[in-house]
Order: structure tokens, then C-alpha cells, then sequence
């Protein structure tokens, strides 16, 4: 379902990409078309002095016991912080690499696939 | 900055002194371009160096081909891999070995290898993605910090304020190199390079994989430029200090390529450096 929201919300849909890719004044690339929407990623945009995007809000979230959760909760963290430590540089010098949210994607999606639990 | 000690004349002279590409490997590069070369011919330039016809005994014998018998020939190993990958690993392999024993403090060889492995491994997939050379996309993925090489074996003391210096400043290995050295290993690459008799655009794409060109066609300089931005971000080499470099957002969309690809290239690429490392490293 497409909807648009405001980047200087906190209140926005856990399972949401970005609709269609978003371009500076110049015309540059900011962000492609499928990006996963984050806190990060809106707080960039709402600096980059834009208000609104388009995004596609999916769901889907399968039943999970609480203790899976927990440990999922843990493992995402863990990946977020690795990230943001390895793209530091781009983070200080307030670049949007589309690389971040593609990397965090595949390695939440590799967690889910995996066989042996990531966790042990 | 130590110029006065080294100018940077003296740095690029240096680069002469270092020791010529072993002959089969040059003519594995100068051959990339060659249609007429067969899986055969290839195999039986490769049987006359031990240690590159081990490692692609071992590639060959790895898990990722799952024979059931032992691959005990070259020529046999030749026929497993097939004409693209034997090429590209032997050249790999060559230049692994043509710095093999060097000592840096500081500098860890086995992160430096396993980037330059994942970064030509995802060369080669952006290459094939986008219908540019394969080969020579994988080829520069090995050697777009070949400068790294000649800057720790040359000037090794030095090279370990640089490391200082990074670690210090938390800044991108190039600017830490300018600092002492007044250039960076792209600068020096790319002479090596010529001095090595690589092609016009392998010299130019390395000189400038840091910053690919505002304007312009897709390029192996952005197909590298990108690569090694996401071999930085797959965190493949094992280094804790790794940091990801300023993306070329301009090389990016030349490349316009969809996020699934990207997660499939992902996907492939770690479990082919897994195998590749092994066979190469160890």
C-alpha cells in the first residue's frame, strides 16, 4: 500500500520502502526506488530539507515465540551497530549511502534463511 | 609528511626497483584481451609455476566443485574450473605470491587479500550485471590497491605511520597516506601498473577508483569504485577497524542496477570468497 508520510515523524510503518527513488535540486541520486525506510534514514532526508516521501508499506512479519524475538532483536542491533561503525564516514559527513540499508537488508534476510540459528 | 626524506619522485622510482610480474602472470593479463587462447595452452604455461598450479589444485579439490575424486593435475584442474576462472585466479594467485613474505608492522596482509578477493569477486558480478569485461573487471578488483603493496614493501617503517596515523585520526586510509606520504596508494598503483604494462583504462581506473568521474558513461571505473565500497560494507576482510568509503553517488546510478541484484551479488559473492580465500591463502 503506497502512503505518504512526513520525514519528521516518529510514527512511521515498521515495513516500509520508499516508493520511487528521491533526486536533490540537482538532480543527483539520493535515494533509489526500494530502500528500506529507517529513524536514520528519515532524519537524513528531513536535513536534505525534504518533508514528504512515498513509501510502500508491506508486512511481512510471521508469528514468532518471544525468546526468537528477543534474540532477533539482539542480532539487529548487533548488525546496526557494525554498520553504522563501518559507515562512520559517510554518516559524519552526512552522505546517504544506499549501500547501508542494502547491506542491513541482506544480512536480515541471511538471518532468516539460514538454517543454523545466527545466534548460537 | 616525510617527503623530504622520500620525495615523491623517489617514491615513483622505486616502483622500478620492485621486482617484474612473474612472466606467466603477465602473460595471463596480456592474454585477457586473446580469443585464440584455449583452457590447454593456459594450463601448460600455469604447470610450469609450483606455486600457482597448487593453488589451483586446491581451488579445484575445494568443496565449492564437490568431486568425488582427488583433481591431481593441472590440466585436469584446468577442465574443472574452465578458461575464465583459471585465468582469473592464476593472475590472483601470481600476485599473491609476488608479495608473500613482506613484513609491516601494523599492516595485516590476510585482511588486505581478502578485501582485494571480495572486491574482484563483486567486480565481476557488477561486470557481468551491467554486459561490461568480466575479467577485466575481476582483474582490477585485484589490483585497485596494488599501491598499498608497493608503499608497505618500499617504505615499510613509513608505512607503519600511516597506520599510526589511521588509527589516530579514524580517517580513510588514503588521506593517512597523503599525510606522510604526499600521495596515495591509487597514485602509486596506477604507476605500477603502467610499469607493468597493464592496458590504458586498468592504469586510469586505478589511479581514480576513489573518485570516479562526475559526467561520463558506465565505466570498470565505477564497476570497481562501487565494488569496493560494497566489499567494505559485506565486512568480509576481518578487519575491526574497516571503514567504507565515500560513495560515488554519481557512479552509483550509472550503474542502475536494482536493489535485488545487489542482494543476489551479495549472496554469491560471500560464499565464493569463502572458497576462494582458502584456496588462495592458506
Amino acid at each position: 500500500m503506497i502512503k505518504i508520510i512526513p520525514t519528521n515523524t516518529d510514527n512511521f510503518p515498521s515495513h516500509a520502502r520508499l516508493a520511487e527513488s528521491l533526486q536533490d535540486v540537482n538532480g543527483n541520486l539520493l535515494m533509489q526506488e526500494g530502500a528500506a525506510i529507517t529513524p536514520d534514514i528519515l532524519r537524513g532526508l528531513r536535513e536534505r530539507g525534504i518533508a514528504v516521501v512515498r513509501v510502500d508499506v508491506y508486512s511481512d512479519e510471521v508469528t514468532t515465540p518471544a525468546s526468537v524475538c528477543n534474540d532477533i532483536e539482539s542480532y539487529k542491533k548487533d548488525i546496526e551497530d557494525r554498520l553504522k561503525y563501518l559507515f562512520r564516514s559517510a554518516t559524519g559527513s552526512g552522505q546517504i549511502n544506499p549501500l547501508h540499508h542494502l547491506v542491513f537488508e541482506y544480512r536480515l534476510q541471511g538471518a532468516a534463511h539460514d538454517n543454523r540459528s545466527p545466534f548460537d | 609528511m616525510i617527503t623530504g626524506h622520500h620525495s615523491i619522485e623517489n617514491i615513483l622510482q622505486r616502483i622500478h626497483e620492485l621486482p617484474a610480474l612473474p612472466a606467466v602472470v603477465r602473460e595471463l593479463i596480456q592474454s585477457l584481451d586473446d580469443v585464440r587462447v584455449s583452457t590447454e595452452d593456459l594450463a601448460a604455461k600455469l604447470s610450469y609455476d609450483q606455486a600457482i598450479a597448487a593453488k589451483m589444485l586446491r581451488l579445484a579439490n575445494s568443496s565449492f566443485y564437490g568431486l568425488a575424486r582427488r583433481v591431481t593435475s593441472i590440466e585436469e584442474s584446468a577442465a574443472i574450473l574452465g578458461l575464465r576462472t583459471l585465468r582469473s585466479v592464476a593472475i590472483a594467485a601470481g600476485l599473491v605470491n609476488q608479495f608473500s613474505g613482506v613484513h609491516c608492522r601494523g599492516f595485516d596482509f590476510s585482511a588486505f587479500w581478502k578485501h582485494v578477493i571480495c572486491t574482484a569477486l563483486i567486480a565481476r558480478e557488477l561486470a557481468r550485471s551491467i554486459g561490461a569485461d568480466e575479467d577485466a573487471a575481476f582483474t582490477l578488483g585485484l589490483v585497485h590497491d596494488i599501491g598499498r603493496l608497493v608503499l608497505v614493501t618500499a617504505y615499510s617503517e613509513s608505512y607503519s605511520q600511516v597506520i599510526e596515523y589511521r588509527a589516530m585520526h579514524d580517517c580513510q586510509i588514503y588521506a593517512a597516506e597523503r599525510h606522510v606520504f604526499g600521495l596515495d596508494h591509487a597514485d602509486v598503483g596506477a604507476r605500477l601498473a603502467e610499469h607493468w604494462h597493464f592496458a590504458p583504462e586498468t592504469v586510469s581506473a586505478i589511479a581514480i577508483h576513489h573518485r570516479p568521474p562526475v559526467e561520463g558513461h558506465k565505466s570498470l571505473v565505477d564497476v570497481v569504485h562501487v565494488a569496493d565500497n560494497i566489499a567494505h560494507a559485506l565486512d568480509l576482510s576481518s578487519s575491526k577497524e574497516d571503514m567504507v568509503p565515500e560513495l560515488s553517488i554519481h557512479a552509483w546510478a550509472r550503474l542502475r542496477l536494482p536493489s535485488d541484484c545487489y542482494l543476489k551479488i551479495f549472496e554469491s559473492v560471500e560464499h565464493q570468497h569463502d572458497v576462494l580465500c582458502r584456496s588462495l591463502l592458506s
